[in-house]
C-alpha cells in the first residue's frame, strides 16, 4: 500500500512535470512570430489593442505584436537595461533622453535602411543616431484650467514660458518632478527664460526656488495631473500638447497654450542587441513608422510624427527646425546632481 | 499526558517516511521557486550594493561602500525617519482600534462573525490602486470632506488630507488593521471561558480580568499582528506614492524612484537592503522585548 501510493505520487510528479516541460516548448516555438514592444501602456496600449491596429499589423507582416507596458520613460529603459545580457524584448519605444542613456549602455543594435526602408521616409532629425529612429515627437504646453481661470479673475496665459513665473498661481500649479524627463525640460526651460541654459543651470534653480512653493505637487504622469487639473486642486500645469489634448479629449476641462519659442520633446525607438526576434523586430517598426500608423497617432493622439508623407501633424515637421533642442548628452551626464539638488533644495519648499 | 502530541505528529512523520526521498519532489518545487524568485535576487540586489554606478552600467569590477556612505546623507536619513514615523503611527492606530472590535466580534454568533469579518476583508476585495484613486476623491480638496465641511461653513480654505503624512495614514489603515484584528480574534476566540470565570471567582472584577487574564493571553496573537501590519506599512508603495504625494516619499518609493527613474542600481539597491535592515531590526527587537517580559 505504502509502496504503491509512493509510485502514484512519484508518477504524479513525473507527468506534471513533461506537462511543464511540453508547455515551455510550445511557447518557445511560438516565440519566432512574436515580437515583443517594450513601451508605454497608456495611448501606445490603446492604439494596439483597442484601436485594432495590433491586428492591421499581423495581417500586414504576419507577426503578432505583443506590448509590454511601462508607467514612464526611464522605466522602460530600465527594463531594457535589466535584459542586456538576454533580451527578451525586441523593440523598445520611449522618451528621447532615456532612450540615450540606454543607448550609452550599449543595449541597441544599428537600424538598416535596407531592411527597415521606411527609415528613409522620416526627416533628417529623427534620425539622430545609427542606433535609434525619432518616431514622434511632442511640443510642450501650459495647460489650465480655464474655470478656475475664471472664477479668480486671472488673465489666460499667453504664449511665453515666462507665464510660469506669474505669482498668482502659487498654491494653484502641478508640474512635473525633476527626476522626470518632463520635469528637466521644466528646469532647463525655466534656465532660459531667465538667462541660462542646460549649460548655466543656476537660472533654472533660482526660478525653481521661486516657484517650488506655490507647486501644489509634482506629478509624474499626465492622468495625475489631469486628475489635479480637474478636481481643482491645481490650475495651472506643463506637459507636452499631445497630453493636454488627450486630457480634453478624456473630458477633463482643461485648455492649453503652446508658448515659443517652440520646445521639443522627441519620442525614439530601437531594437534591442540580440532581440529575440529580430526580423519581426525590423518587421514591426517599418510598419510602426509607416505614413498609415504614423497618420493615426498624428489624428488621433496629436503626436508631431516624423514621417516627411505624414500631412496630418498638428503642427508641420518643419516647425521643429526652429524649435529648441536641449544638448541631451550634457543633460544626461547632470541628471544626477541635478536631481540631487532638486530633492534637496527644491522639494522640501512649501 | 504524553501521548496526545505523539499521535497529533505520527500522521505527518508517516506521510514523510511513505514518500521516502521522494519529499524532496514535493517540497522541491517550493524551494527552487523561493529561491530563484525571491533569494537569488535579493542576494543579487545587495551584492550590486557594493559596486559603483556609471554612465555605462554597473562596474562589476570595484567594490565599495559609498552606496551605503550616501544612506547617512540627511535627505535619505529624513525619508527613512518618515517611513518609520508613518509606519508606526499605523500600527499603534491599529492595535487601539482592533482590540474593541476583535472582543466585540469573538462575542458574536458564528454567523454574525462570518459576516463581520467579510467587512472588514472588503478592503482587500478592491486594488490598491483604485482604492487610493477613490480616497482622493474622498479626501481631495474638492473631495467629500473638504465640500461637506465647507457648506456646513466651518472651513474657508481646505483642509489638507491628502499629499501629506495624513493621506499615507487613512490610506493604509483600513487596509493593514485586518492583520492585527484576525490574529487577535481567533486568539480571543480560542480563549478558554474558564480562565476568566476562575479569576472572577477569586474576587477579580471584569477590568482585572481583562487587564490580567485576558490581556497577557492574548498579547503575542496582539504583538503578531503587529508585526505583520509594521512590516506592510514599511513596505507599502501604492497608497504612499498616490496618497503622500511627492513631498511625502517613504522609503520604497525612494528605492522604486533611484532604480527605475534614476537607474541607478546600486544605490538602489543599497537603499533597499537598509529598508530590509531595518525592518528586521524592528520586528526581531519587538519579538526580544516580548520574550524578556
Amino acid at each position: 500500500m505504502i509502496l504503491l501510493s509512493r509510485c502514484r505520487l512519484l508518477r504524479t510528479v513525473a507527468a506534471l512535470a513533461v506537462l511543464a516541460a511540453s508547455a515551455g516548448g510550445a511557447s518557445a516555438q511560438g516565440a519566432g512570430k512574436t515580437v515583443y514592444f517594450l513601451t508605454w501602456g497608456g495611448t501606445v496600449q490603446q492604439t494596439l489593442e483597442n484601436e485594432g491596429w495590433g491586428k492591421k499589423f499581423t495581417e500586414a507582416t504576419g507577426y503578432t505584436v505583443q506590448l509590454v507596458p511601462k508607467a514612464t520613460g526611464p522605466e522602460i529603459v530600465a527594463t531594457a537595461i535589466a535584459q542586456k545580457d538576454k533580451p527578451q524584448v525586441d523593440v523598445v519605444q520611449t522618451d528621447l533622453l532615456p532612450f540615450l542613456s540606454g543607448n550609452d549602455q550599449g543595449i541597441f543594435a544599428p537600424l538598416d535602411a535596407k531592411e527597415i526602408p521606411n527609415l528613409e521616409k522620416q526627416v533628417d532629425v529623427a534620425r539622430f543616431h545609427a542606433n535609434g529612429v525619432m518616431t514622434y515627437g511632442d511640443v510642450f504646453s501650459i495647460i489650465y484650467n480655464p474655470e478656475v481661470f475664471a472664477k479668480k479673475g486671472w488673465a489666460e496665459p499667453k504664449e511665453s514660458w515666462s507665464e510660469l513665473m506669474r505669482p498668482e498661481f502659487r498654491g494653484m500649479m502641478v508640474l512635473p518632478p525633476i527626476n522626470t524627463t518632463y520635469g528637466l525640460y521644466v528646469l532647463v526651460t525655466l534656465a532660459r527664460v531667465n538667462g541660462g541654459s542646460e549649460h548655466q543651470i543656476g537660472p533654472g534653480f533660482e526660478a525653481l526656488k521661486k516657484i517650488a512653493p506655490g507647486v501644489v505637487e509634482w506629478p509624474t504622469t499626465f492622468a495625475r495631473m489631469g486628475q489635479f487639473l480637474q478636481d481643482g486642486t491645481a490650475a495651472v500645469g506643463f506637459y507636452s500638447s499631445a497630453s493636454a489634448a488627450e486630457m480634453q479629449k478624456r473630458g477633463i476641462p482643461v485648455k492649453y497654450v503652446v508658448p515659443k519659442p517652440l520646445l521639443f520633446t522627441g519620442t525614439a525607438a530601437g531594437i534591442m542587441k540580440n532581440a529575440p526576434n529580430p526580423q519581426g523586430a525590423r518587421a514591426f517598426l517599418n510598419w510602426w513608422l509607416s505614413k498609415d500608423v504614423m497618420t493615426f497617432r498624428a489624428t488621433r493622439y496629436g503626436n508631431v510624427t516624423m514621417n516627411k508623407e505624414v500631412t496630418a501633424n498638428p503642427i508641420p515637421v518643419t516647425a521643429l527646425a526652429d524649435a529648441q533642442r536641449i544638448d541631451y548628452a550634457h543633460v544626461n551626464a547632470q541628471r544626477t546632481e541635478w536631481i540631487k539638488v532638486f530633492e534637496r533644495e527644491i522639494l522640501p519648499l512649501k | 499526558m504524553t501521548t496526545a502530541p505523539v499521535t497529533a505528529a505520527a500522521p505527518r512523520a508517516a506521510l514523510g517516511a511513505r514518500l521516502g526521498g521522494g519529499v524532496w519532489l514535493f517540497l522541491g518545487p517550493a524551494i527552487v521557486l523561493m529561491a530563484a524568485a525571491y533569494l537569488a535576487p535579493l542576494f543579487d540586489t545587495a551584492v550590486i550594493s557594493f559596486h559603483p554606478n556609471t554612465p555605462s552600467g554597473i562596474d562589476r569590477g570595484h567594490w565599495i561602500l559609498g552606496n551605503y556612505a550616501r544612506l547617512i546623507d540627511d535627505y535619505y536619513w529624513s525619508v527613512l525617519v518618515r517611513t518609520l514615523r508613518v509606519s508606526v503611527i499605523i500600527t499603534l492606530f491599529s492595535v487601539a482600534l482592533a482590540y474593541p472590535v476583535a472582543v466585540w466580534l469573538a462575542g458574536l454568533g458564528p454567523r454574525g462573525q462570518t459576516w463581520a469579518i467579510l467587512v472588514y476583508m472588503s478592503p482587500w476585495f478592491v486594488n490598491t490602486v483604485v482604492k487610493s484613486f477613490g480616497w482622493t476623491l474622498i479626501l481631495g480638496n474638492n473631495g467629500l470632506i473638504n465640500n461637506g465641511l465647507r457648506s456646513l461653513g466651518l472651513i474657508d480654505a481646505p483642509v489638507r488630507l491628502m499629499l501629506n503624512e495624513t493621506g499615507i495614514v487613512i490610506g493604509l489603515l483600513p487596509g493593514h488593521f485586518l492583520f492585527v484584528l484576525l490574529p487577535l480574534w481567533a486568539a480571543l476566540k480560542g480563549l478558554d471561558g474558564n480562565l476568566r470565570w476562575a479569576a472572577m471567582t477569586l474576587g477579580a472584577r471584569p477590568r482585572q480580568v481583562f487587564l490580567r487574564v485576558t490581556v497577557p493571553l492574548t498579547l503575542p496573537a496582539l504583538l503578531a499582528g503587529a508585526i505583520i501590519n509594521f512590516t506592510m506599512n514599511m513596505a507599502a508603495f501604492a497608497a504612499p506614492a498616490l496618497l503622500g504625494g511627492t513631498r511625502t516619499r517613504v522609503l520604497s518609493f525612494i528605492a522604486y524612484q533611484v532604480n527605475l527613474e534614476e537607474l541607478n542600481w546600486p544605490f538602489g539597491g543599497a537603499l533597499a537592503v537598509a529598508l530590509l535592515v531595518v525592518t528586521l531590526g524592528f520586528v526581531m527587537a519587538a519579538q526580544a522585548a516580548a520574550r524578556t517580559r
